[in-house]
């Protein structure tokens, strides 16, 4: 370790000697904070789950990896996964293909329309449809029921094709999103060519969109899959009442039940290798998939693609695109502000059954719901600007002063993106409970750890955009102007970068303040968060409270959205 | 005097060699074009000049102070080694407007700032870019974004700048241009500007002495442009300057013959100085412009000859195409002059004249003495 | 017959702004069968939108575009051709060669959708690719090749369906200065060995005068001259073609009585015969640089002085000051004057023209932008 560090800045450095001091404190000083917040917590997972003591013991591994219930669990986790993705996929491919080349109207409406499930955590799509579809008291089975005089409900939304049904709504974006800027970015004249070549409209998307776009495609599936394999709330809201379990929800089940005991965290640190394993083999056949096809297919002279024209298909498609949004997006949001008013869960929707009295409860009087909004709002701001540094220090380090170590450093802050946000709490629970001295257990700060150990990899990734922005020279030719090394991070460096690290610090805040997954494994009586008490209030059945207080929580994200992206706006005028 | 002293300095990253052993003095007020194809290694020599890499070998010398030296353990910190630096992308911080941009300098030198301002918008007048000091980068164009990074270089040294050419800048006009307005201040200011550029053209309108760099990051010819033009030392400065025919010769005791894959072909050497140490391999090196053709009398005797393959006409001149004995040229020729002694048609003889040609030594296993 | 026909044809866009730019304006123009015409102008001048509208990738505001005696844009009647059905082949400025595709398969496409029998596929392709060069690459995918080589496969690509009509669309801009001089000679070897008719879209005058038969020469979406590329260079018809077709200086000059006087005081006039017609007032002496020759004896030259003096690779040039104005000369190596001397200058072929309207240069730069 000594001669890594000594060597390390053996290179030409671009600035002098003077330099080392600083560069040299900053790399350390990252290179600790992530050893401590990211490797540690996986290290202590690997370690309680395969030694014992000090010897090595595989036994309750293969004990909880080959229990039924626990193999049901990855059964089902994988099933829904797979689905989602294939669901997902085509779903964003179609709204993708419609807004990027045909001639439909109203696409600015439809695309403002589209980053609307991006914005709110998929578990209040889970409370919202499970409203709407619970076999018994969901209002539109019992519409159904009413009207048909039967007792078997329309859907219900408890199964395992309900959990797919909300994962897809809100993960399909991803496929759009990419393929659509992927559309946008294509030289026009790959597709023109290919029409004076003498083919049809439909042959050139076969024969030549589809297979360049098909990185772009792969890219979004393995986001969806990754985070439908990791994805605790939908699940949890909707399969616990029909004993449906993930390996998320089986994890947190195991965690809650033991109480905290250690066997309890033992089996559940084991259930999480399992799911990292799934997960990293999902990265893996990404990497299979995306490295047979890595074209640039970026556009020379700024032209806009022709548009295919829809004619008689127009008004049919632009139907099916808008209601299906519509169901998609707006009634799961709508039905949650609704149900918040109602006086009691179950009564018609009319408007003498409507009261102010959840918000005067939740708002007012219940202490639970007050703390878990002055929690998440510590929280959020607090990772936020914590993550934020953090990120534009390793970002600076990894862009600007790249000491040997770099590639360490570098995956070390990626890793969290690929460890499911259950086992990252588990890895947490497992240092910072008294393994090490420090027990944290049951505080405000183990969140905290938790926030930022999982959020790190945002704030890096976009700390890193804004910095590859600045180049080199900006900075030297504030030294030839008789700037020190200091100033010219002063004066040039942090200036620049300053509008992203706001944008950065809302990436940051948004998912913060309705976080649940990692949270609810280690919340304390005092420390609940927003996303937890939504979800807490939810189990017990308070279904009109958990809907009232999912109605403050989308008005704070809202309006942390409209700052976003008020501030991003601004940003393009540099 | 020399402002600039390089004495052989060496840059190497690892076991890549960028720069090595090479000494070279800058006089002051002159105006020193660097030129080579690109990663010559001509960016790395201003960035060392500059403070911005070590060096590993050598010493560099800024008006007699030393500035680097690995030997002597010394690494003066760019910030005070008082060189104006026009970077390859402007590097105008796009977060201050153009004039604040161009104070800065001033203010890290703790001039006060009513002198600074002055000084500031007297170099934006220079650079013709009054009317533009509270714009943002942004709402300038290239060229305008190199002219402010210019004054700034000059407001941060009157007495050397180190001005970088884009390599992307692709208009020729507005290269031209900046060329010229670079020169005009350097001659009333009588600052020493060292100039890096890709282009041996700019680099030769631009320019008192020229520095032509190899691949290799090593000096193959330094001297006025005309000098270089007039006498290349090797064939590859010669090929770097500009497009060049090449024709084998072949020293058969007095005479020199052309080595011709058709009929033989003879030049009389009486214009040709050739070196005793040259071998009997030859390249006669001539450009487009420096070659003649005319028609062919039945008279002449002992003219080369070549076959008119191809005829252009570009405007201002005509571009041929002639064949010597199997040998491809490049001729050209202006167009007024074409049309009043003719032009001629494809396929025809002509008699071929070269004006002032170069010799070469051929390499042993040159492909155009290979049958 | 593949002749081309433009009648009447017109385009407007409305910018996001809202502003109105007539793109095109009232084309009427024949290509002739077998001929290479050349759209030449600078960007914004609507060549590219044109050409656009011939392939079927733009829509006529007004008019009718013919391919022989078929039609295949008839605003009026609403008939529109698309692109695939209009048997045209066209090379990008930017390749567009298909990166999932390799050479062979890239060549292959048209006749893929043709859905031809194999071995006659093979035949075909692998002819276009020996007339390209391409032979040895067959195998190789776009990405593996350099810029020149791509370009060769949108050529190989082009030719294989043996298409009538070509549209090039600056299909050199993209490649380096030398790689850009050897093409130029290659798309013409072609022609001549296929025989089709070309419409070549550049905006480098040299380009344009190497490569075609006959030339037009764009502004502000409208035809200025149409002409074969000498007619063009020796009697451009106003100050925009004259220097857009080749370096050129504009003496600004005021006409007294028939003589014509530099502006700024001069006493003596400049040894030129004002054109018929042309009445007394101010107006600009065209010049190139390597048409005034310059001596020290004065033999009925107009003095001058000489500023300075520019060593270049393929002449001197020389500042020469003529009262307040400067002008530029090239002239060969081998006349070397020094800077500073008293000199005489020579115009060997002078033009007149009226200046141009401050208004119209504005409204260059601004469609450059658009």
């Amino acid at each position: 370790m000594k001669y890594f560090l000594t060597h390390m800045f053996q290179r030409k450095s671009a600035m002098g000697d003077r330099r080392f001091g600083l560069d040299q404190g900053l790399f350390i000083l990252s290179l600790l904070i992530l050893v401590v917040t990211v490797l540690f917590p996986i290290l202590m997972i690997v370690i309680r789950t395969f030694f014992k003591g000090t010897q090595l013991d595989w036994r309750l591994f293969t004990q909880v990896v080959l229990a039924p219930e626990n193999l049901s669990a990855i059964i089902n986790t994988v099933r829904i996964a797979f689905m989602v993705t294939v669901f997902g996929t085509l779903l964003g491919l179609f709204y993708a293909w419609l807004i990027g080349r045909s001639d439909i109207p109203l696409k600015g409406v439809m695309k403002a329309l589209f980053t609307i499930p991006y914005m709110f955590p998929p578990f209040f799509g889970a409370m919202a449809w499970s409203l709407m579809l619970a076999p018994r008291s969901g209002y539109v089975n019992k519409l159904f029921m009413q009207l048909t005089g039967g007792t078997s409900p329309l859907l219900n939304i408890n199964t395992i094709g309900g959990i797919v049904f909300v994962e897809t709504c809100y993960y399909f974006p991803f496929v759009f999103l990419q393929v659509v800027s992927a559309l946008e970015r294509m030289d026009p004249t790959l597709e023109e060519s290919a029409r004076i070549a003498g083919a049809g409209q439909w042959y050139v998307i076969r024969k030549i969109t589809l297979p360049l776009v098909l990185p772009a495609i792969a890219a979004g599936a393995m986001l969806i899959l990754i985070s439908s394999l990791s994805h605790f709330g939908v699940p949890a809201i909707l399969g616990f009442s029909n004993n449906i379990f993930t390996l998320p929800t089986k994890i947190y089940q195991l965690i809650n039940r033991s109480a905290g005991s250690f066997q309890g965290i033992r089996e559940g640190a084991s259930l999480s290798i399992l799911l990292v394993i799934v997960v990293v083999a999902a990265l893996y056949l990404q990497r299979l998939v995306l490295k047979t096809g890595h074209y640039d297919i970026i556009k020379g002279k700024s032209m806009r693609p022709m548009l295919i024209k829809l004619r008689g298909a127009k008004i049919p498609l632009l139907s099916i695109s808008l209601v299906s949004l519509f169901v998609i997006v707006v009634v799961p949001l709508f039905m949650i502000l609704i149900v918040g008013f109602l006086k009691a869960y179950g009564l018609p929707l009319k408007l003498e059954n409507l009261t102010m009295r959840n918000y005067q409860y939740i708002l007012g009087q219940s202490k639970m719901v007050q703390d878990s909004i002055v929690n998440s709002l510590f929280l959020s701001v607090s990772s936020g600007v914590i993550t934020m540094f953090l990120g534009v220090m390793i970002a600076y380090v990894v862009i600007k002063v790249k000491p040997k170590g770099k590639g360490f450093l570098e995956i070390l802050s990626l890793l969290p993106y690929s460890i499911p946000g259950i086992v990252l709490a588990i890895g947490v629970i497992l240092v910072w409970s008294g393994a090490f001295g420090v027990n944290l257990y049951n505080t405000i700060w183990i969140i905290l750890i938790a926030y930022i150990a999982r959020y790190v990899s945002f704030a890096m990734k976009s700390a890193s955009a804004s910095l590859e922005q600045v180049h080199y020279s900006l900075e030297e030719a504030a030294r030839s102007c008789g700037a020190t090394h200091l100033e010219s991070l002063r004066d040039i460096t942090l200036p620049l970068i300053r509008p992203g690290m706001v944008a950065g610090f809302f990436l940051i805040f948004l998912p913060a303040m309705r976080e649940l997954t990692t949270s609810v494994l280690l919340y304390g009586p005092f420390t609940r968060t927003l996303g937890v008490a939504i979800y807490a209030i939810n189990s017990e059945g308070n279904t009109v409270q958990a809907s009232a207080l999912a109605t403050v929580a989308i008005g704070i994200i809202v309006a942390g959205n409209l700052a976003l992206r008020f501030i991003t706006k601004e940003r393009k005028g540099l | 005097m020399a402002i600039v002293a390089m004495k052989d300095v060496t840059v190497q990253y690892g076991k890549n060699v960028v720069i090595e052993g090479l000494s070279l003095e800058v006089e002051k007020g002159e105006n020193l074009a660097i030129v080579g194809p690109s990663s010559c290694g001509k960016t790395t020599l201003m960035r060392a000049l500059c403070g911005f890499i070590k060096i590993s070998h050598g010493e560099i010398v800024i008006k007699d102070t030393v500035v680097s030296s690995p030997a002597k353990r010394i690494m003066v910190a760019p910030e005070n080694r008082r060189i104006g630096v026009v970077f390859q992308d402007y590097a105008v911080w796009p977060h201050l407007t153009v004039i604040e941009n161009i104070i800065y300098p001033l203010k890290k030198r703790k001039v006060n700032k009513l002198e600074a301002k002055e000084r500031a918008y007297a170099a934006l007048a220079q650079v013709k870019m009054s009317d533009f000091a509270d714009r943002l980068p942004s709402q300038l164009s290239g060229g305008q974004q190199q002219r402010v990074a210019l004054a700034r270089a000059l407001v941060s040294s009157a007495e050397l700048i180190v001005l970088d050419e884009p390599i992307t800048n692709l208009d020729a006009t507005l290269r031209e241009e900046m060329a010229y307005e670079i020169r005009n201040l350097q001659k009333t200011i009588g600052v020493t500007v060292i100039y890096i550029t890709h282009d041996q053209e700019t680099a030769m309108t631009i320019s008192d002495r020229m520095v032509i760099m190899d691949k290799v990051g090593k000096i193959r010819q330094l001297g006025t442009p005309e000098e270089i033009w007039t006498h290349p030392t090797d064939r590859d400065v010669y090929t770097f300057l500009g497009v060049s025919n090449f024709l084998p010769l072949v020293r058969d005791r007095e005479q020199v013959r052309l080595v011709s894959r058709t009929e033989p072909q003879t030049i009389g050497n009486t214009f040709f100085d050739i070196p005793k140490t040259f071998g009997s391999n030859l390249l006669l090196a001539s450009r487009p412009m420096d070659i003649r053709l005319s028609p062919l009398s039945e008279t002449d005797v002992g003219v080369v000859r070549g076959v008119v393959q191809r005829v252009t006409y570009l405007g201002n001149q005509f571009d041929y195409i002639v064949d010597i004995g199997g040998h491809e040229i490049r001729v050209q020729e202006d167009s007024l002059e074409a049309f009043r002694r003719g032009v001629p048609e494809e396929g025809s003889v002509r008699a071929v004249e070269f004006l002032s040609p170069s010799l070469y030594e051929a390499d042993a296993q040159d492909p155009r003495f290979v049958f | 017959m593949s002749q081309i026909t433009l009648k009447n044809v017109t385009k407007e866009f409305v910018t996001r702004g809202g502003h109105r730019v007539v793109a095109v304006d009232n084309f009427n123009l024949t290509i002739k069968e077998g001929e290479c015409f050349s759209f030449l102008g600078p960007s914004g001048c609507g060549k590219t939108t044109t050409l656009r509208m011939i392939a079927g990738f733009e829509d006529l505001s007004e008019g009718e575009i013919w391919l022989g005696d078929k039609p295949v844009s008839i605003k009026s009647k609403n008939l529109y051709v698309p692109p695939e059905e209009r048997g045209l082949g066209m090379v990008f400025q930017s390749f567009a060669v298909w990166p999932h595709l390799n050479v062979f398969e890239n060549v292959a496409f048209p006749l893929r959708v043709m859905k031809l029998p194999k071995h006659e596929i093979r035949e075909r392709v692998l002819s276009a690719l020996s007339h390209t060069d391409l032979l040895s690459s067959q195998r190789v995918y776009p990405s593996d090749l350099s810029g020149g080589q791509q370009q060769r496969i949108a050529l190989a690509r082009s030719i294989v369906t043996n298409p009538r009509v070509m549209l090039l669309d600056e299909p050199l801009s993209n490649l380096d200065p030398k790689l850009r001089e050897s093409m130029r000679f290659e798309i013409k070897a072609l022609q001549k060995k296929f025989n089709f008719t070309i419409i070549f879209v550049t905006h480098d005058q040299s380009e344009a005068m190497a490569l075609s038969d006959r030339m037009l020469v764009m502004d502000l979406g409208k035809i200025v001259q149409v002409g074969a590329p000498d007619e063009l260079y020796q009697n451009p018809t106003n100050k925009f073609v004259y220097g857009f077709l080749g370096l050129s200086n504009f003496l600004k000059v005021e006409a007294v009585k028939g003589n014509v006087f530099p502006k700024g005081g001069a006493v003596m006039p400049i040894p030129f015969k004002l054109p018929k017609g042309v009445a007394d007032g101010d107006g600009l002496l065209a010049s190139r640089p390597n048409e005034i020759d310059i001596s020290m004896d004065a033999d009925g030259g107009y003095p001058a002085k000489i500023e300075k003096r520019l060593y270049m690779t393929f002449c001197i040039e020389y500042h020469i000051r003529i009262g307040k104005q400067s002008i530029r000369i090239h002239t060969s190596h081998a006349n070397v004057f020094p800077e500073g001397s008293d000199c005489f200058i020579h115009f060997k072929n002078p033009r007149w023209y009226a200046k141009e309207s401050q208004e119209i240069e504005l409204e260059r730069t601004e469609r450059q932008v658009l």
